[in-house]
């Protein structure tokens, strides 16, 4: 049987469609609850992970990640607050249709368009995946160093305001990477004599703490958070989006979903940028621009199919090349390393029936996205109505839980609450921490690859120009630079320019 | 604080780990041959980095003051997450000691207090119940064993 029908047979088993179902509806559920992120989502449903077979494992977390997209737009367009940062264009055109009295017809486009966009974006993983890994196979250490270092410096250009506090977070990822035994000759590195830190810094144990505990201080601490407790009284009728609608969404879907899965190969690029760039371009498109904005169809279905379709784009990297393209692809990394897989163009070659399997289960993902989100909206809109109080101290228990379980230690427990204090100091400085995890995930490999190529070439610093794959990574890190530093100056001139009118 | 205030101080601070963390390295062994990185390698690269990093930060707070509009408010000082903080700390502290359940229940009870829950009987029945089938659904469904109390 061949590694294709192995992939599918694997994908469509009993167990792992069950998990799929389960971690739709879990991804449903994180997706439209305001101040959750599928980051957060799938670090809480991480530990329960480890015990279940990688297969399994990964068809829960694909189907919490494709569904937490959708997810993000039940909120934005019933109460106009974006469950997800991917969900903000939806918001737009999406609660203005609700508040007309047609939330029904606005979810049943928001949630069509995504399975749009995500079987879209599945179509690029299935073609492009095995062709990239193959390309990545004639990678030398000296491309691969290239690539890895494209990777985190377009993610410092994206993710950031400013490419410093960018820049500086990655170093800083970089610096805790450093913590262990180096990758060549294994000596003990900033250890201090303690056993625990020989093997590094767990990258789980400190994303959980990045992520999840500055999350969780906005969420109790931030009192117009609480405020929003129990705000909702949502009778949902009218899902399945008539023909006219179905209709009038054809061109920006056919908008989005590219564009969508295009961003989403990018590092850092994400569900929000591709969402108001569809947004945009929908509009453009529009023979009626002027309805935009005041819950137009194309308005919904634009953003809605591309937030979707960067999550099939962000497998592409993550799969081929052990690149993460977010932050949840980067958490998918570390889910596949706990099990003993390593993302990169070996797993096409080692383990073919799993790097299918996994194509697969983002296929069956989003089909259980559309049948459970279409059938199921009248009940999950209630979720919304959860109290606070009791959500935040079960997701606490839930990220102790998470970090204990790695390795059964208390170390990592209190690793897991410094990164959370790290974590509030960089939101406090505005500095973004999706470059301090990437570097996290990518420092390894960077040092690895940068050491291997300087020892063949004996400190020879020409080796970086030697190969055309290098010169071109190194040019488009150089270009997505350069591009940050010329983009900065104007967005902080705009934004001097909007205080000062006072808008 | 203001912006430019906190960019300034955040820059001391990264200036002194940058400067900390490459002495450090330089102190480690050098086990690699001529023209070729050993494992202090990298970790100069980053020092170097994080100090370069650094003065650009400071720059851009000490360019900040000079712009900054003096209408903008910096933010309270949060005791509150202080607080939570704290809270935390005492939880894994205690969760050696009283295991996951004994520390559990208080620790829950005091995050749903700091959501401002004030109704007794959720409080109560939130914070026994949600720890309690915590512990068995990861012992008995996941198998993943969670900190027993020492003394139990």
């Amino acid at each position: 049987m061949s590694d294709v029908a192995l992939g599918f047979q694997q994908a469509a088993q009993f167990s792992s469609l069950i998990a799929t179902a389960i971690g739709v509806l879990l991804g449903l559920v994180v997706g439209m609850i305001p101040g959750m992120t599928i980051s957060t989502g799938i670090i809480i449903v991480l530990p329960m992970t480890f015990a279940l077979d990688p297969n399994i494992s990964i068809a829960l977390l694909l189907g919490l990640y494709v569904a937490g997209m959708t997810g993000g737009s039940f909120s934005a367009i019933l109460l106009n607050i974006p469950g997800t940062p991917s969900a903000s264009a939806t918001a737009i055109d999406g609660y203005p249709m609700a508040d007309k009295g047609e939330p029904g017809r606005a979810l049943g486009i928001a949630i069509v368009a995504s399975f749009i966009g995500g079987l879209f974006s599945f179509g690029c993983l299935y073609l492009i995946s095995p062709f990239l890994a193959d390309l990545a196979l004639d990678f030398q250490a000296v491309d691969l160093f290239a690539l890895v270092f494209f990777g985190l410096t377009v993610i410092c250009s994206f993710a950031a305001k400013s490419l410093v506090k960018g820049l500086m977070s990655a170093a800083i990822g970089l610096m805790v990477v450093s913590i262990g035994q180096d990758p060549i000759m294994g000596t003990a590195r900033f250890t201090f004599g303690d056993a625990n830190l020989l093997s590094g810094v767990h990258f789980l144990t400190a994303m959980i703490g990045l992520f999840a505990i500055p999350q969780l201080v906005e969420n109790i601490c931030t009192e117009d958070s609480i405020r929003n407790d129990n705000n909702t009284r949502i009778g949902v009728r009218g899902v399945i989006p008539s023909l006219s609608d179905l209709k009038r969404m054809l061109v920006p879907v056919s908008i989005g979903a590219p564009i969508g899965s295009f961003l989403g190969v990018l590092p850092g690029a994400g569900g929000p940028i591709a969402a108001f760039i569809s947004y945009d371009y929908a509009k453009k498109a529009n023979n009626n621009p002027e309805t935009f904005g005041k819950g137009a169809t194309e308005g919904i279905a634009a953003p809605e199919s591309a937030n979707n379709a960067v999550t099939g784009g962000a497998l592409i990297p993550m799969m081929t090349l052990g690149i993460p393209g977010d932050p949840v692809t980067a958490i998918l990394i570390g889910a596949l390393l706990v099990h003993g897989l390593a993302p990169g163009p070996m797993l096409f070659i080692e383990r073919a029936d799993f790097a299918y399997g996994l194509i697969f289960s983002f296929f069956w993902a989003n089909i259980f996205n559309l049948v459970i989100a279409l059938a199921g909206i009248g009940a999950l809109v209630k979720v919304l109505a959860t109290p606070r109080a009791l959500m935040m101290p079960t997701i606490a228990l839930l990220c102790v839980i998470g970090s204990y379980a790695l390795r059964n230690s208390f170390f990592d427990v209190w690793v897991m609450l410094g990164f959370g204090v790290i974590g509030l100091g960089m939101r406090w400085l505005n500095m973004p921490v999706v470059p301090l995890l990437l570097a996290l995930v990518l420092g390894k490999p960077l040092e690895e690859h940068l050491r291997i190529a300087l020892t063949a070439s004996q400190g020879d610093l020409t080796v970086f120009v030697s190969s055309p794959y290098s010169v071109f990574f190194l040019s488009l890190a150089a270009l997505s630079v350069v591009w940050s530093l010329v983009l900065e100056p104007r967005r902080e001139k705009a934004k001097q320019a909007r205080l000062a009118s006072g808008v | 604080m203001i912006m430019p205030v906190k960019n300034i101080i955040a820059a001391i601070v990264f200036a002194v780990i940058g400067i900390g963390y490459g002495s450090l390295a330089s102190g480690l062994p050098d086990r690699a041959g001529i023209g070729v990185p050993g494992p202090a390698f990298f970790p100069q690269l980053i020092a170097g980095l994080i100090v370069f990093l650094s003065m650009a930060l400071a720059y851009k707070g000490i360019s900040g003051l000079r712009d900054f509009d003096q209408h903008q408010n910096g933010s309270a000082f949060p005791i509150k997450t202080i607080g939570l903080i704290a809270w935390f700390t005492a939880f894994i502290f205690s969760l050696s000691y009283l295991g996951f359940l004994f520390a559990g229940i208080p620790f829950f009870a005091g995050l749903m207090m700091m959501c401002q829950s004030r109704r007794w009987l959720q409080v109560t029945i939130g914070a026994a119940t949600i720890p309690i089938v915590l512990f068995y659904l990861f012992r008995d469904g996941f198998q993943i064993l969670l900190p027993h109390a020492q003394w139990l």
